[in-house]
């Protein structure tokens, strides 16, 4: 039942995130709505869930990208296992907390997917824009991080896992 | 027991995600989209297309009013920036039309010009005021002595005859046009051999000539030319006007002729000066209907005879 609430979960993500935000631009940038909702699930479920979450969302956006298909993907599971682990080291995380969270896991994220980029020989991922574009889809990131890890706390939540605050711990 | 299978479990996770991706980057590196994992894509595009164009529809205004909000300063400074040059092109438009008329009104000019004899020595003169009183008919051009304009010469528009100078100086000249009271043009119809004096008249915008022979067969719409009666200021057979009316006097006194001038004195804007002097003869070439210059709507005409001038 959970996997069947994850799977809608992400599917619903890469669907908005391909239909709905080019409309919606922040700065002629969209967010990376996948990394924000693996990063979510890394941070209350761990960093296995929050990778394999992370590898099918971004595996999901790659389909509509003209890159090739598994960087996103990629870029996405490490980010996310990455947080996941991070946050096994902290006792709990304030309200003010998730949109750093998901504006650093953007950074992180964006970055990770120009690092391959660059290696897998990728155009379009050279020189300063491609960084400014990094930061800024992470200040948007930053800004939907709440509203995912909410909607991740809400349709994920285990009642067996003691709840304390706005998200787990 | 428990943890160490667990974080060998993530690595082993963790593992199987980066090679997968690293395959499939390499993969689709070396296949492109027109293997397998294209098709994948291809398919995902096709499930999700109707719901983007869905989407899209409602989006749209969403979308508006999301740029307006994130480019709002952006935005206000475009529209300042679009609306100056809205402004500028505007000007530049006018400029353009202003500019294609004058180009107009100097090639027919000109054309007018070539039509003349060189005995004509037109000077091109553009017309910088006009009327400076309510009972007169008079307007003013940019050139004057300097260009040899004296009082007397008879002025052009390239429909027919505007007038003649009555002053001049460095820098200008005025002209009384046909329609002043105090014009008087002595004039034929190129119909019928018929000459009387034209004369102006205040508040009207025709010329009336009452002393044409009550024998001569005027009709409506004769075509009224100057006349070589000697003296005249002005050459013979330049276009004058167009007969409207025709009333025969009571007494014998003649025919009392009314003529429209072909030219509209309130739209000139360049005129030629004609530095001709009496007794040199026409400045039209002679012929034996009206002749139209080429660019001109109404024309300046030519007769079959001209010798010797008279004045009015």
């Amino acid at each position: 039942m959970r996997a069947a609430r994850i799977i809608a979960l992400v599917t619903l993500t890469v669907i908005v995130q391909v239909v709905l935000f080019p409309h919606i631009r922040l700065a002629g940038r969209v967010p990376d709505l996948g990394l924000v909702l693996a990063i979510a699930v890394a941070f209350d479920h761990g960093p296995e869930e929050g990778a394999i979450v992370g590898f099918v969302a971004g595996l999901g956006f790659d389909l509509f990208l003209s890159t090739p298909l598994g960087l996103t993907a990629l870029a996405y599971s490490l980010t996310a296992y990455g947080v996941g682990v991070l946050q096994g080291g902290m006792l709990r995380a304030p309200r003010w907390f998730t949109p750093v969270i998901g504006f650093l896991g953007g950074i992180a994220g964006g970055l990770l997917f120009v690092g391959i980029g660059l290696l897998a020989g990728v155009d379009g991922v050279h020189g300063n824009r491609a960084f400014v574009t990094v930061v800024l889809a992470a200040c948007y990131d930053g800004l939907l991080a709440p509203f995912l890890f909410m909607l991740v706390g809400t349709l994920l939540h285990d009642p067996r896992e003691r709840m304390t605050g706005w998200v787990r711990r | 027991m428990a943890r160490p299978r667990s974080a060998n479990r993530r690595r082993f996770v963790l593992a199987l995600i980066v090679l997968t991706s690293i395959t499939l980057i390499t993969l689709d590196s070396r296949s492109g989209r027109s293997g397998p994992l294209g098709a994948a894509g291809r398919a995902a595009h096709a499930v999700v297309s109707p719901i983007g164009g869905a989407v899209s529809a409602v989006a749209q205004p969403i979308s508006d009013w999301w740029s307006g909000v994130t480019d709002s300063g952006g935005l206000k400074k475009e529209n300042r920036r679009l609306r100056r040059e809205i402004a500028e092109l505007r000007g530049h438009q006018q400029d353009a039309a202003v500019a294609l008329e004058e180009d107009t009104l100097l090639k027919s000019l000109l054309s007018l010009a070539q039509g003349l004899g060189t005995n004509a020595r037109p000077v091109a003169a553009r017309v910088i005021d006009r009327d400076p009183g309510n009972f007169e008919s008079t307007i003013t051009l940019d050139r004057g002595t300097e260009a040899g304009i004296e009082e007397g010469m008879a002025v052009l528009a390239p429909d027919g005859v505007v007038g003649h100078v009555v002053s001049s100086w460095h820098g200008g000249c005025s002209v009384r046009v046909l329609t002043d009271s105090n014009s008087a043009i002595a004039v034929r119809t190129l119909e019928h051999p018929a000459v009387g004096i034209a004369q102006g008249h205040t508040g009207s915008s025709e010329l009336t000539v009452a002393d044409f022979d009550s024998a001569a067969q005027i009709k409506v719409n004769d075509t009224v030319v100057t006349s070589d009666l000697a003296n005249s200021v002005y050459p013979p057979d330049l276009s004058v006007g167009t007969v409207t009316n025709v009333d025969e006097q009571s007494a014998g006194l003649g025919l009392s002729v009314r003529i429209k001038p072909h030219v509209d004195f309130r739209e000139l804007d360049f005129v030629l000066v004609l530095r001709w002097v009496p007794g040199e003869g026409p400045v039209v070439p002679i012929a034996t209907t009206t002749t139209t210059f080429p660019t001109t709507s109404t024309s300046t005409s030519t007769s079959t005879t001209t010798t010797g001038q008279t004045g009015p």
